[in-house]
C-alpha cells in the first residue's frame, strides 16, 4: 500500500542513521542548539534499537519526572532506574568527575531485571546512553582532560559493545567529531512564520547516506523525517468518502486541512497557489483531487482547466476511478481531450477547440454557467502559469480574465482555485485578488504546503492512497 | 535444617534472608522495589521474585525429617505453570532460567566449601530419551526451548528433595545428595526424587507439551552412590569419581520410562522403596572385575 511506502520513505533520514547503529559502530554525536531536537532524535532512535540496547538516559538538567512528562512514548524502553539525572542541587552531584563515574559505571554496570525466575533469560542488552549536554561536563575540565575522557568513554562503550551518543550544543568543529563514528547536525531556519528543521548526516562511518539534508518535524514530541513525495497509487481502488461542507465553507476533501481553515474553504472564495518551479507537479493528486471529488461526490459541480501541455489522462486517472460513472456525467468537466474521437469520449471532456485565449475562456464560462445550474457549488480549478505559456500574445485578456472569473465566482458563491508560478505576471494578479494564498516549495527534497495569506499552517505534503483513493498525508512543521 | 537451605535460609521469613554470599548479592533499591543485585549475572531480582523462587525451589521445610512428603500436587501445578510460560516464549532463543542460575550457585557454592574433600554421595543421572528423533518434528527452537524447560524441571525436583544440580549434560541433568545426615539419606532422596521425576513428566511436561502440540517426552533415570572427590578445575568445582560413569553407564540398562539403580543404593534405601524394584542383569565393573548388581523398577 501506498501509506506504508509513504512511511518508509519518511524514516529514510532515519534509517540511515538506523543502519549506522546496526552495522556495528559505537558513538554518535549530535550536535545543535538549544531547541533543535537532539534529545528527540536520541530517543527516536533508542526506540528504533530497544531490542538489542538497554537504553540510559543521563542528563545534568532533566529530570526523570521532566523526560517521562516531554516524551510520554518512552516509558516502555525508557526506566526509571536508567534515567540518571546528575542534577546541580548537590554541590557534589555538580562535579563533573561525579558526572563522568555515573557514565562509567552505567556503561560497565548495566542492570537487567529478572522478571520471572523460571523463563529463560533474555539476551543481555546492551548499554546505549544518552549523554545530554555533554559540553556542560566537558567545559568544566581542561582540554587534555577532556580528550582522555572522551577517548575512554569510547573505548569503554566498544569494550561492552554498546552505543554512546552524545548531546552538544557546541555547534563548532571539536576534537570530538574525530573521535566519534558519526557525527549529525541539527539546524532550524524560518519561513514566514515558520518553523523549518534540518538534520545533517556529515559523518557516518561505513554507512552510504542516501540523504545528506533531511528535513524533519518534533510534531507531536517525536522526531519525523519529512520524505520525497511518494508517486504510488492505491493497488485496489475505492469510491471517495466525502466530507460534507458546511452552509458557509466548501470542505478541502481533507479534514485536517479543514480544521486548519477553520471549517475549510468559505463559500465565493479565491485561492491561488503560487507552485515553484522544481515542485513535482504529482502534488496535485493529493490536494486538488481529493478537493474535485468531494465538490462532485456530495452532488455539487467541478470545472477543471489543466495544464495546455498535460494529456487528460493525467487528470482522469485520479478522478475517474474515484466516482461513479452518473456522478462524473452530472457533475464534472474537464477541458481537453480533442485528440479522442468524440464516440469514445467520455461526458465529463470537453474538447478543446478554440484557437485564442478569448474563444478558450468563453468556453470555460460556458462549461461553468451550464455545470454550475441548479448545483449547491461548484470548483474551478485552472492553472494560469500554463494559459500564459500558451497564448502569450493575450496577456491583458488573460489577467483580465482573473479578475472578471473571481468575481462570478464571489457572486454565485462558488470557490476557484488557481496555479501560477513565480515570474509569471498571473501570480501577482491572482495573489491580489485571492482571499487565501497558498505556497508549495521544495524543502531539500520533501513537498512543504504554506499558508501565506494568512499564515495559518506549514505541512509536508505526502500522497495518501491507504483508504484507495487519492489524499494528503498533512505534517505540521513544528 | 539441611546445609542445602541454609545457604539461603535463615529462617522462614525471605525478608530476613539470607546468608546469601554478601560478594554477589547486594541488596538494593530499584525503581521503588527492593531485592538483591546479583553482580555476577549483573541481575536485579526484586524479593517478591526472590521469595517466588525460594517457594519452588525448596518447598520443603520440614527439617524434622530427612524424607520429607512433598506436597506433590502442588508441585505439578506449579510445574506445569512454569512449562506453559516458558513454551509462550518459543522462538527466543534465550539462556537458562535465572532458577538454573541460582541452583548452579547454590551447588557451586556447595563444592567449593568442601574442596578438596572426598564425600560419599548419591548421584542421579535423568537423560531425555529420543531427543535425536525429536529434531525431525521440531524446529531448533522449539527443541532448544523444550530441552530447556525438561533440565528446568528436573533440577527443580533435585533441589526440591535437597540435592544439587551438578551440571547438564546435552539433554541430561546430573544432580548429587549429600550425605545428610548420612548415606542412606542420600539415597533415599535421590531414588524418591527419580519417581518424583517420573511424575513430573507423566503429569505436568506431558500434559502441557500434549496442550501445545509437542509430543511427549520420555527419559530414563539412574541413581549410584560412592565416594566422590571434589575439586577445582579451574575456576569451576567438580566431582570426580568412577560413581558418574557407573550412574551413566547402568542407565543404559533402562527402558523409556524406568529408573535403574546400583546395587549400593539398593542396600541404603528403605523396604517400602526397595519393593518397587527387581535385580536385572549385574554389570561388569570394569574398575575391580566384579559383578554390579543392578535393579529396575516396573514401567
Amino acid at each position: 500500500m501506498c501509506a506504508e511506502a509513504g512511511a518508509r520513505d519518511s524514516s529514510q533520514g532515519l534509517e540511515d542513521l538506523n543502519k549506522f547503529i546496526r552495522i556495528g559502530n559505537r558513538s554518535l554525536l549530535i550536535k545543535g542548539h538549544s531547541g533543535t531536537g537532539k534529545v528527540t532524535l536520541a530517543l527516536e532512535l533508542a526506540s528504533k534499537n530497544m531490542d538489542k540496547f538497554q537504553i540510559i538516559f543521563l542528563s545534568r538538567k532533566t529530570s526523570e519526572h521532566d523526560l517521562y512528562n516531554r516524551f510520554p512514548w518512552i516509558k516502555n524502553f525508557v526506566k526509571p532506574e536508567n534515567i540518571l539525572s546528575v542534577s546541580g542541587i548537590e554541590p557534589l552531584l555538580d562535579d563533573p568527575s561525579f558526572a563522568i563515574s555515573n557514565v562509567i559505571s552505567s556503561i560497565t554496570n548495566l542492570t537487567g531485571k529478572v522478571e520471572d525466575p523460571f523463563v529463560s533469560l533474555s539476551e543481555r542488552r546492551r548499554p546505549f546512553i544518552i549523554l545530554d549536554a555533554w559540553d556542560t561536563i566537558s567545559k568544566e575540565i581542561d582540554v587534555a582532560t577532556r580528550i582522555r575522557t572522551e577517548k575512554l568513554l569510547i573505548s569503554l562503550t566498544d569494550k561492552h559493545v554498546g552505543f554512546l551518543v552524545f548531546l552538544s550544543e557546541d555547534v563548532e568543529t571539536s576534537t570530538m567529531e574525530y573521535l566519534v563514528d558519526g557525527v549529525v547536525l541539527l539546524t532550524q531556519s524560518f519561513y514566514k512564520s515558520y518553523r523549518l528543521r534540518e538534520m545533517q548526516l556529515d559523518k557516518l562511518k561505513g554507512t552510504h547516506i542516501s540523504r545528506a539534508k533531511v528535513p524533519f518535524t518534533l510534531a507531536g514530541g517525536r522526531f519525523r523525517t519529512f520524505s520525497r513525495l511518494s508517486h504510488k497509487i492505491a493497488e485496489s481502488v475505492s469510491k471517495f468518502r466525502p466530507i460534507q461542507h458546511s452552509r458557509t465553507s466548501f470542505s478541502s476533501g481533507n479534514a485536517e486541512l479543514d480544521e486548519k481553515l477553520r471549517g475549510g474553504f468559505k463559500r465565493g472564495s479565491i485561492i491561488s497557489i503560487e507552485m515553484d518551479e522544481e515542485v513535482d507537479r504529482f502534488v496535485f493528486v493529493p490536494i486538488l483531487a481529493p478537493l474535485a471529488l468531494n465538490f462532485i461526490m456530495q452532488g455539487d459541480a467541478s470545472l477543471v482547466i489543466p495544464a495546455a501541455d498535460q494529456h487528460v489522462t493525467s487528470v482522469t486517472r485520479y478522478l475517474a476511478p474515484h466516482a461513479d460513472e452518473k456522478v462524473l456525467k452530472k457533475c464534472l468537466r474537464i477541458l481537453g481531450g480533442s485528440d479522442s474521437p468524440s464516440a469514445d469520449r467520455p461526458a465529463y471532456l470537453v474538447p478543446r477547440t478554440s484557437k485564442t485565449f478569448l474563444e478558450a475562456y468563453e468556453s470555460w464560462k460556458k462549461s461553468y454557467f451550464e455545470l454550475g445550474r441548479e448545483k449547491n457549488g461548484c470548483l474551478i480549478t485552472s492553472d494560469y502559469s500554463f494559459v500564459e505559456l500558451e497564448y502569450q500574445d493575450e496577456m491583458q485578456s488573460i489577467l483580465k480574465s482573473i479578475i472578471e472569473l473571481s468575481r462570478l465566482v464571489r457572486s454565485s458563491n462558488d470557490l476557484l482555485v488557481m496555479v501560477s508560478r513565480p515570474n509569471y505576471k498571473s501570480l501577482e494578479v491572482m495573489k491580489s485578488v485571492s482571499d487565501i494564498h497558498l505556497r508549495i516549495f521544495e524543502y531539500d527534497g520533501a513537498t512543504m504546503l504554506a499558508a501565506i495569506k494568512p499564515q495559518m499552517f506549514l505541512y509536508n505534503v505526502q500522497t495518501d492512497y491507504s483508504q484507495g483513493f487519492p489524499s494528503a498525508a498533512l505534517v505540521d512543521s513544528t | 535444617m539441611t546445609e542445602h537451605e541454609d545457604q539461603v535460609h535463615d529462617n522462614n521469613d525471605v525478608e530476613a534472608l539470607p546468608a546469601l554470599d554478601k560478594d554477589r548479592f547486594e541488596e538494593q533499591t530499584i525503581g521503588g522495589e527492593t531485592g538483591y543485585f546479583d553482580k555476577v549475572e549483573k541481575l536485579f531480582i526484586s524479593k517478591r521474585s526472590f521469595r517466588t523462587l525460594m517457594e519452588e525451589l525448596l518447598p520443603s521445610r520440614d527439617s524434622s525429617s530427612s524424607h520429607p512428603e512433598l506436597d506433590l500436587d502442588i508441585i505439578l501445578q506449579k510445574s506445569r505453570s512454569r512449562v506453559s510460560r516458558n513454551l509462550k516464549l518459543v522462538g527466543s532463543l534465550g539462556k537458562d532460567s535465572y532458577s538454573q542460575v541460582f541452583l548452579s550457585y547454590l551447588s557451586r557454592s556447595f563444592l567449593l566449601k568442601n574442596r578438596n574433600r572426598r564425600e560419599t554421595m548419591a548421584i542421579l543421572y535423568v537423560d531425555l530419551v529420543g531427543s535425536t528423533a525429536m529434531t525431525a518434528v521440531l524446529s531448533p527452537d522449539q527443541l532448544v526451548n523444550i530441552v530447556r524447560i525438561f533440565c528446568q524441571e528436573m533440577s527443580i525436583m533435585i533441589s526440591g528433595r535437597r540435592g544439587y544440580v551438578l551440571k547438564y549434560a546435552g539433554d541430561a541433568v546430573i544432580g548429587y545428595f549429600p550425605n545428610d545426615p548420612d548415606t542412606k539419606a542420600a539415597c533415599e532422596s535421590a531414588t524418591r526424587c527419580a519417581f518424583d521425576m517420573k511424575r513430573m513428566i507423566e503429569y505436568s511436561l506431558n500434559v502441557v507439551l500434549l496442550q501445545y502440540g509437542y509430543p511427549k517426552l520420555r527419559t530414563r533415570i539412574a541413581v549410584d552412590v560412592g565416594e566422590n572427590q571434589i575439586l577445582v578445575l579451574g575456576s569451576d568445582p567438580d566431582l570426580l569419581g568412577h560413581v558418574i560413569s557407573r550412574a551413566a553407564k547402568i542407565m543404559g540398562r533402562a527402558r523409556p520410562n524406568q529408573i535403574v539403580i546400583g546395587g549400593n543404593v539398593f542396600k541404603n534405601i528403605g523396604k517400602d522403596l526397595r519393593g518397587r524394584f527387581t535385580e536385572i542383569e549385574k554389570y561388569n565393573l570394569v574398575e575391580t572385575g566384579e559383578s554390579y548388581p543392578v535393579y529396575r523398577s516396573g514401567d
